[in-house]
């Protein structure tokens, strides 16, 4: 494993708390996360390690509706039946998304019942128990902001 | 010229029973051009086919406050189906002028 510092210069504490650059290799491979204080992330320079931060927690209502109904999904996800749960399997299976490392992935029934309940908790819409054929919507193929002050 | 904050937006309309679902980052410094996706927050929904541009002036002010000229927000904006599953979603992001 090679370490760089991305601030350049010689390796010190101070800089270590800031990033430190790592190429992965046989001994250490691509990582994500945090362990003890140090947080491995990655951006379009490369993979990097850094001093873990803690985040804040506004405890906005919204913020507290969305924790309670994903609560209330992964509750609800034990109600269902094993008809209903192989629905949500197979179309998790349908959905992919991509990791903090780029990497493709698909999802258990589980993050794909409470994938869509949260969406459609966002949008107003009524929860569904029963999996929902896999439609993807059409994309977008042009966005423009206008944004003025005054 | 006035306030303003909107999204146009193509194709328009958006089909039937798709709705668009907007997310945007606080205002910051108009040299920042990447943030995470955890700056993303939500403050708007569309109605379902509804047409290009979307006016997300007030739902911006009551989540962010007022717009501040020379800064940039970032606006992540998905489409999403009737059945909740969402396409794919596109990042844009404008200088307050």
């Amino acid at each position: 494993m090679e370490l760089r510092c991305i601030h350049g210069g010689i390796q010190r504490e101070t800089a270590y708390n800031k990033g430190m650059k790592y190429l992965p290799g046989l001994m250490v491979g691509e990582l994500s996360g945090s362990a003890g204080n140090t947080t491995a992330s990655r951006n379009r320079n490369g993979a990097f390690l850094r001093t873990r931060v803690m985040p804040v927690n506004p405890n906005t209502a919204l913020q507290s509706a969305v924790r309670a109904n994903l609560q209330g999904n992964a509750q609800n996800w034990k109600a269902l039946t094993d008809a209903q749960r192989a629905g949500w399997t197979a179309l998790g299976l349908l959905i992919v998304r991509s990791d903090s490392l780029g990497r493709t992935y698909t999802l258990t029934g589980l993050q794909a019942y409470i994938s869509i309940n949260q969406t459609l908790f966002q949008l107003g819409v009524a929860q569904v128990s029963s999996a929902p054929a896999y439609t993807s919507p059409a994309n977008l193929l042009t966005v423009a902001v206008t944004a003025t002050s005054v | 010229m006035a306030i303003a904050l909107s999204l146009a937006y193509t194709t328009t309309p958006l089909a039937a029973g798709v709705k668009l679902l907007v997310e945007a980052t606080p205002q910051m410094s108009a040299g920042i051009s990447f943030v995470a996706r955890s700056k993303y927050k939500y403050i708007f929904a569309s109605a379902a086919a509804a047409a290009s541009p979307a006016n997300v002036l007030a739902a911006y002010n009551a989540k962010y406050g007022a717009l501040v000229a020379g800064k940039k927000i970032f606006f992540r904006l998905t489409p999403v189906g009737s059945t909740g599953i969402r396409g794919l979603a596109q990042v844009t992001s404008v200088v307050v002028s």
